[in-house]
């Protein structure tokens, strides 16, 4: 899938040099080469260029001039989300945050900080930690990924069973608007009586606008850590685990599951962890905070993994004891570019009870299709990441990746889940949403897009399927003339 | 229509099972036939109040609102009528719409921790239902027992547990929203995590009725604490009061409610809640302490721990008015000052936001607006917002805060598009 993209105007080129310089716009194919792909590598799209501002002021003015000419925009951090939301479709410029790079400022007093969008997750706690404090979301690719860019996704991360998603940290985000005018959301924390307008923004994909300063809440950090590993011969009994361990009123601070597919990816790569590969899961268990309560959970948590069936339970409290028990869990995905060249992280949430169930009918899915699905997972939120292996120059494969994917997100769906619990829809799941909302509240949420992005310049083609995009919001004739031409069948016209 | 008058009309509710009509009934037919079928159960008091209907179900009331968006009718939404903002039945309305008959529990899931209940649960019901499984919502807003689910989503209203759970926003994972035009939307779902498509849930939560009208709500609950202690921190003067709870909320500890109250009738107090086993409970008691180089004035646990905070739960019950002033907390001191001059004050210290009440039930409206007049200008220099949230008389010469013109424009294409015609809300002057 590689569209190619138009190419930049003369004028718009020297306009964009003139405000950020001629090293922050790149427009020579080779080197445009980097951005037409995100994590997820099966979508190309080649943008007409990538401009790097370096503060608001800046990103402002060059989204002035972008859509003053009518080019669409689309925001991007470090590229590393995994449904294509930050993919120049229709050869948007890309404005990428990497040189957004500052914390602005660390407010101790008020556990706050300020910063810009591209400040990489890892780096903000590493910043804060000196001072006892830290930020909370922590998704996998944090030694990576931006702020910016988990304001976008509203990303989670193995600790938000704990702590809540990102959405839970964010006080207030100044805004540049798709029309360039700038704005700032949210209440810094204060009692207004808006909108929740900042809590709208977050989790909208890039497609309101760009976030060029963003207000943080930062915690306390954990005075301390305990964290089990729980070694098991039934992928089931690991799920089992996971609810006997909720309704013995603890709350985790991460629960994760790891299948046998994986441990065996991982044990075979470099990232050997030590769990025995003839296990049919293996489950982090880890509490933290004060440290005087801590050995009582992990016990209780303990004696609910032996009771359904684990045949080992590792504990570690020490720094390197627990990173070793982690070690599994954090090199998954690295350790499956080992099995096959391609690999297509899936994403969903189910109800936690529902899990033994959802993974059994995945593990018949994958056989049906002939398939190797290795399952990774968040098991604490019940959020699901069947990962497809596959070889994409294998077209036949290709198709049943398609199909095995689309079966997973309607088991998903009928179990009362939904069909992304972290990654976002972006462009890859635009077509699920149909599955999950009437078209009723897909049409209240291109109304509410169309609201902060009236001319559709920022970010298009992502979240909503095209049929609703552009659509008459409410209003019961228009609302009429959308479903009689939705079910008329393709071709028919 | 006057606010007692509604108070008056779920008292009936709650002592006689919701059947009985409130004084000055509608005349039914009339009722029904300009609400969609669904029956008037009340009018207020007042004369010119608007009938008060209760729709039994989703269809009920989209069909009453799409009628009412086509024909023009001012519609406001009520629950027990406990918390309703000052002024929002102020003017010509011509419709209340109540959540009384929507009062059903849906769905619990112990083991999911998720709970799906009506707009019209109370969370005083609420409360008994998932306390029998070791369970709760930990959310506790003014007058928490007797407020809907529907209600507390609506205002966005939320109490001193914020510390550690967050506001109502935390606590939805989805809901159901009839908007001004009828439409029903289904926004969020039922899971813990979901990220498919744009966040209307957060957007529906705290809106106040200016975009629809929320009917159900799945909510996420958390284990009941093993221990539930109190300290009551006392000093003679209120500007050690002040540093006393700063150094609280900056202790290497997460507290999950921390409060400061003033002009209460008792010295200067401040309260932390703590929840959780009881070994880290004796610990974090022990570091925040050490922290303040002293012990609690008292210490109160389980059920009496509970009672203290379900007692400021009341705060606001019997005040003329009350007053939100926030800033950043580590300002707390610029605002407590001038806020005790005015009023009694109970303080989220984590948050930076105060609650001030001002006289009591039978203050005249010259000593409201005086006192809230005062307390405006005084945190004003400090560069506080300041907003009324409740009073009991019709005027008071507090503006609302001045909301920036590109959130402003923002929030009006919003309504809008929720609310096209209008009904729910009239425009900003």
């Amino acid at each position: 899938m590689i569209a190619k993209a138009p190419r930049l105007s003369t004028g718009l080129a020297e306009e964009l040099v003139r405000i950020v310089g001629d090293d922050a716009v790149i427009t020579d194919p080779a080197r445009l080469m980097v951005y037409e792909s995100d994590g997820l590598t099966a979508y190309r799209y080649p943008p007409r260029a990538v401009v790097l501002p370096q503060d608001g002021d800046e990103t402002a003015r060059v989204v002035r001039a972008i859509t003053a000419e009518r080019v669409p925009f689309v925001a991007r951090g470090s590229g590393t989300g995994l449904s294509g939301g930050a993919l120049a479709v229709d050869g948007a410029v890309v404005v990428c945050t990497a040189r957004m790079n500052r914390i602005l400022e660390l407010d101790l007093h008020n556990r706050r900080a300020r910063i810009q969008p591209g400040v990489v997750n890892a780096h903000l706690t590493a910043a804060t930690q000196p001072h006892g404090l830290y930020y909370a979301p922590d998704p996998s690719s944090q030694s990576a990924c931006s702020v910016g860019g988990n304001v976008a996704e509203n990303s989670g991360g193995p600790h938000c069973l704990k702590y809540g998603v990102t959405s839970r940290y964010i006080r207030g985000l100044d805004v540049v608007l798709p029309d360039g005018s700038r704005v700032y959301l949210g209440d810094r924390g204060l009692d207004t009586g808006e909108l929740d307008l900042a809590g709208l923004f977050v989790g909208s994909e890039g497609c309101f606008g760009i976030a060029v300063e963003i207000d943080v809440e930062l915690l306390p950090l954990p005075q301390a850590t305990h964290t089990l590993l729980g070694i098991f011969e039934r992928l089931e009994d690991a799920g089992r685990a996971v609810t006997a361990i909720i309704a013995d009123g603890l709350l985790p601070a991460a629960l994760e599951i790891i299948d046998q597919a994986t441990i065996r990816a991982v044990e075979e790569s470099i990232f050997a962890a030590g769990y025995p590969t003839d296990a049919a899961a293996a489950l982090v268990v880890e509490f933290d905070g004060i440290e005087a309560g801590l050995e009582a959970e992990a016990a209780r948590a303990e004696a609910a993994c032996l009771e359904c069936g684990a045949r080992e339970v590792r504990r570690a409290t020490s720094a390197d004891a627990r990173a070793a028990l982690w070690k599994g869990r954090k090199k998954a995905f690295g350790a499956m570019g080992r099995i096959a060249p391609d690999l297509l992280v899936q994403d969903a949430t189910v109800p936690r009870t529902r899990l033994p169930d959802v993974l059994a009918e995945i593990a018949q899915i994958g056989a049906r299709y002939d398939l190797k699905v290795a399952n990774v997972f968040h098991a604490g939120d019940g959020n699901l990441h069947p990962n497809i292996l596959f070889d994409r120059r294998d077209a036949a494969e290709m198709e049943r990746v398609e199909l095995a994917s689309k079966e997973i997100m309607r088991i998903c769906v009928d179990a009362g889940g939904t069909i992304t619990g972290e990654h976002g829809v972006g462009l890859d799941k635009r077509d699920y949403m149909s599955l999950i909302h009437s078209d009723d509240t897909l049409r209240a949420m291109e109304s509410v897009r169309r609201v902060f992005d009236p001319a559709g310049l920022c970010n298009p083609g992502k979240v909503l399927p095209d049929r609703i995009r552009g659509m008459d919001p409410a209003g019961a004739g228009a609302v009429e003339a959308e479903s009689a031409r939705a079910t008329v069948p393709a071709g028919a016209a | 229509m006057s606010v007692e008058a509604l108070e008056d009309a779920s008292a009936v509710r709650d002592d006689e099972g919701g059947k009985e009509p409130v004084d000055g009934e509608a005349n039914p037919g009339d009722a029904r036939a300009m609400n969609g079928g669904a029956a008037a159960v009340g009018r207020a008091t007042e004369a010119g109040g608007a009938p008060v209907v209760a729709p039994q179900t989703v269809r009920e009331l989209s069909n009453l609102m799409a009628r009412a968006s086509r024909d023009g009718r001012q519609v406001r939404f009520i629950g027990n009528a406990t918390s309703l903002p000052p002024g929002y039945l102020d003017g010509p309305v011509d419709l209340v719409v109540s959540t009384r008959a929507l009062d059903t529990v849906h769905a619990y899931d112990p083991a999911d921790l998720t709970l799906t209940a009506d707009a019209g649960v109370s969370l005083g019901q609420l409360e008994r239902v998932t306390g029998d499984q070791g369970q709760w919502l930990p959310l506790d807003p003014p007058a928490r027992a007797r407020r809907t689910l529907g209600g507390v989503l609506a205002s966005g209203a939320y109490g001193p547990l914020q510390g550690k759970f967050g506001t109502p926003r935390d606590h939805v994972l989805g809901l159901t929203l009839v908007t001004g035009d009828g439409r029903v939307l289904e926004l969020g779902g039922r899971v813990v995590k979901n990220v498919a498509g744009y966040d209307l849930v957060k957007l529906a939560v705290g809106s106040g009725g200016r975009l629809g009208i929320v009917t159900s709500a799945t909510v996420r609950l958390h284990p009941l604490p093993v221990r539930d202690v109190t300290l009551l921190y006392q000093t003679p003067r209120l500007a050690l009061t002040v540093v006393l709870a700063r150094s609280l909320a900056t202790a290497p500890v997460r507290i999950p409610a921390l409060e400061l109250l003033a002009g209460h009738g008792e010295e200067p107090t401040v309260a932390v809640r703590l929840l959780g086993s009881p070994e880290a409970v004796a610990e974090s008691e022990r570091i925040l302490n050490a922290r303040v180089g002293r012990n609690a004035s008292r210490r109160l646990e389980g059920e009496t721990s509970v009672r203290w905070f379900a007692a400021l739960e009341r705060f606001e019950d019997d005040a003329a008015a009350v007053a939100r002033v926030s800033h950043l907390p580590s300002r707390l001191g610029d605002l407590v000052e001038p806020a005790v001059e005015c009023g009694t004050v109970a303080a989220h210290v984590s948050l930076g936001v105060l609650r001030v009440a001002v006289s009591g039930p039978g203050a005249s409206a010259a000593v409201v607006s005086d006192a809230l007049t005062r307390l405006r200008d005084g945190v004003a220099q400090a560069g506080a917002t300041f907003r009324v949230s409740r009073a009991n008389t019709p005027r008071w010469p507090a503006p609302e805060p001045a909301t920036a013109p590109g959130v402003l424009a923002l929030t009006r294409g919003i309504v809008d598009s929720f609310d096209p015609a209008g009904v729910l809300s009239r425009p900003a002057s």
